[in-house]
């Protein structure tokens, strides 16, 4: 077999979970499901997890737990918005990077400083951030008050663009090709994998941990950025949230990231996120379309989930215990 | 030793005048108005006055304190959580109020905060909700504690909001964006939806509950419209996630070219109405009601702290405010979220506090709170703009 049939072979295989789920849909609900308009929504809505995954993974990949991600993104979202307004599509773009970098920068900062467990400084930045953020919204409100409500913020509709189809899918396309260099071909994402499989091992070849994960943040922030710039083209406005609700935004990108990770033997990462994320898409809509309680939803999801993870595990755990019997087996004809 | 003693000496009588300004505070705020000192009324603020919305009702609670005589507590809410609630209220009780306008989005809090206010003798008056099981309103309503209750007819609005689309723009399929479950408000609304739909033929596609981000939202509405092509109107249905709702939805509209085929009708007051309105998908909103319920919950506590209650028991229904027209949300906004209070000093003096004017009863102050609109507030105030 040459390697284009094997890759594809492999691609194929990676693309039985959304296949199977949609061709699910289609069987139920032909008339909602299956025209081009709903699967290019589908595609559209898989653009903001996707790149937030990206920005996850590499905290994920080194064994932090950051749940400020949420906020974080919408902070920037904010921000990207003003700069949005007044400096057009570079300055939605640069003003959500830039501050996702300086509040990931500062989350990682008090976790270097302090060593405490990144779950614990995640949540305190978390709920900071948010107050941060309806504060922010106010400010601008009373310098200008035709751009944010006080409770969110307005995009120029000229920009609205990079938030829909094809568009969007140019935004991500490019974010995946350098999320792909920057997780196969750096030294950092290397170190960061070490770091995350021992930590130990890593600090006994030279790596320095803290260090390594204070550079997931910033890197994981750049790709955070993006994500906030296209939320806020997306719904055309970026809406503060407090009381932790931005904690719930992690978790559809984490999922992603499971769903890449053990797609990863089949196809590379930034695609296994794709396919996670499209696939959970399609089970948010087909909840729609059959018209099921949307608290459902949350119970699929988390099925997948625990489904995505554990069927891997369970058949190589299979493999392993049927050759080890094979060879229990043939020691035993041998010894006998 | 001596200075030492006459230190403890010192120390233990401003401990017991400490002490005795303790025990005579309670005192005080049962008889604050023979003592000259004013009622203190605990407010919970969930706008505060950054926006227009939270600054109306800033100025209207202002102008019926400084009506009244009565002093204000106002005590942020933290979150929309029961424990918000209670740490508010219990904030409240510690600043030494006499009596508190209560509002909660769930009920199951409610026996708690009975409790509490029962505890350090503390009035209260439940606004904004209808209380939903007889259970409940049994168990708080019998509390001597308890003044009243306002609330809107939150299933008759929405019923009749859907009506009105129907009549107006002909709808047929609708989808509703909800809010979380368990609000009280929020399930009447949509037991409104439900029965609207069901009595004049028009479909309810899905409902969409728990959302919190604007993109939460277009996501929604991205997904509704993935699999509903038939989709012609959405139903927000409001409440803490109104403000970003709007832009969300309209967005979604707008990235699939739908804003010309598909109307919005809404509960509660958002910022950028008059835009969504002239150009936009938006054709229906109600609400103001929270103006509405914080004006009359503190008339009806002022009645009752001055031993003039208007009835045994009010309970007092509040009107939303329906706006059609990009004319009428920028009446709205100029008039009703205005510079000047809804009514002023004297109209509450007049027409509202019954130890001023013996002649104010309940069902005078019933009209008033049903002929409170758009029109009546432009008629009162046009000249003061």
């Amino acid at each position: 077999m040459n390697k284009l049939t094997r890759c594809t072979l492999n691609v194929m295989k990676a693309l039985v979970l959304p296949a199977a789920l949609y061709a699910v849909l289609l069987l139920l609900v032909p008339e909602r499901i299956g025209n081009w308009n709903s699967f290019k929504i589908i595609l559209g809505m898989t653009v903001i997890p996707s790149i937030a995954a990206c920005g996850v993974s590499f905290g994920w990949i080194s064994g932090i737990m950051d749940f400020s991600i949420g906020s974080c993104i919408i902070f920037s979202s904010l921000a990207g918005a003003v700069a949005g307004n007044l400096f057009g599509a570079p300055g939605l773009f640069l003003g959500s990077i830039v501050t996702a970098i300086l509040l990931s920068a500062l989350v990682g900062g008090v976790f270097r400083v302090l060593r405490i467990p990144s779950l614990v400084v995640s949540l305190g930045m978390l709920m900071l951030f948010e107050v941060a953020g309806l504060r922010f919204a106010s400010i601008i409100a009373k310098l200008w008050p035709k751009m944010s409500t006080g409770y969110y913020i307005r995009l120029n509709q000229s920009l609205t663009f990079l938030g829909t189809f094809p568009w969007n899918l140019v935004v991500l396309l490019l974010t995946l090709l350098v999320y792909s260099v920057v997780y196969y071909r750096t030294k950092f994402s290397n170190q960061a994998r070490v770091v995350g499989s021992d930590e130990l091992i890593a600090r006994n070849v030279g790596i320095n941990p803290i260090r390594v994960k204070f550079h997931t943040y910033l890197a994981g922030a750049f790709f955070l950025g993006i994500a906030a710039a296209v939320t806020a083209a997306y719904s055309g406005s970026a809406t503060p949230q407090i009381n932790m609700t931005t904690m719930g935004a992690v978790f559809r990108p984490m999922m992603g990231i499971v769903i890449a990770l053990t797609l990863q033997r089949f196809v590379p990462i930034p695609l296994g996120i794709v396919i996670g994320t499209f696939s959970m898409n399609i089970i948010f809509t087909g909840i729609i379309a059959l018209g099921w309680n949307d608290d459902f939803q949350n119970v699929l999801l988390g099925l997948l989930l625990i489904i995505t993870v554990s069927v891997p595990k369970l058949w190589n755990d299979f493999l392993s215990m049927r050759r080890r019997a094979c060879a229990r087996a043939k020691y035993e004809e041998e010894t006998a | 030793m001596k200075k030492r003693n006459v230190a403890v000496m010192v120390f233990a009588g401003l401990c017991m005048l400490a002490l005795s300004g303790c025990g005579g505070k309670n005192a005080a705020s049962t008889t604050g108005k023979e003592e000259g000192k004013k009622f203190k009324v605990g407010v919970l603020v969930l706008l505060d006055n950054s926006s227009a919305a939270g600054r109306s009702m800033f100025l209207a609670q202002d102008t019926i304190a400084e009506a009244a005589g009565i002093e204000l507590v106002r005590v942020q809410l933290g979150g929309y959580d029961d424990e918000s609630f209670v740490t508010a209220y219990e904030s409240m009780i510690s600043q030494g109020v006499d009596a508190a306008v209560v509002f909660t989005l769930s009920e199951t809090v409610l026996p708690i905060l009975k409790d509490l206010f029962e505890e350090k003798n503390v009035k209260f008056f439940l606004f904004n909700r209808k209380v939903s099981s007889k259970k409940m309103e049994d168990m708080l309503f019998t509390s001597p504690l308890c003044i009243g209750n306002d609330h809107t007819n939150e299933v008759e609005n929405a019923y009749n909001m859907v009506k009105y689309l129907k009549d107006t723009y002909g709808i047929k399929n609708m989808a509703a964006i909800g809010l979380t479950k368990g609000d009280i408000n929020g399930d009447y609304r949509d037991s409104g939806i439900e029965k609207a739909c069901a009595d004049f033929g028009i479909k309810l596609l899905t409902t969409t509950r728990g959302i919190i981000t604007t993109e939460d939202i277009t996501k929604s509405v991205d997904g509704i419209i993935a699999s509903y092509p038939e989709l012609d109107s959405i139903f927000i249905v409001g409440g803490v996630i109104t403000n970003g709702a709007l832009a969300g939805v309209n967005q979604a509209l707008v990235n699939h070219n739908l804003s010309s085929k598909v109307v919005i009708g809404m509960v509660d007051i958002s910022t950028g109405m008059v835009e969504y309105m002239d150009k936009g998908p938006l054709k229906l909103v109600a609400g103001g009601n929270l103006l509405c319920d914080y004006i009359f919950s503190l008339v009806l506590t002022a009645n009752a702290l001055y031993g003039t209650p208007l009835s045994d028991f009010p309970i007092l229904n509040v009107n939303m405010f329906w706006i059609t027209s990009g004319e009428d949300a920028a009446n709205y906004d100029k008039y009703v979220e205005g510079t000047v209070s809804p009514y002023s000093a004297e109209d509450y003096r007049t027409t509202m506090f019954k130890w001023m004017n013996p002649g104010v009863t309940f069902d005078s102050v019933q009209k008033i709170a049903k002929d409170f609109s758009i029109a009546s507030v432009m008629e009162r105030n046009r000249d003061k703009f």
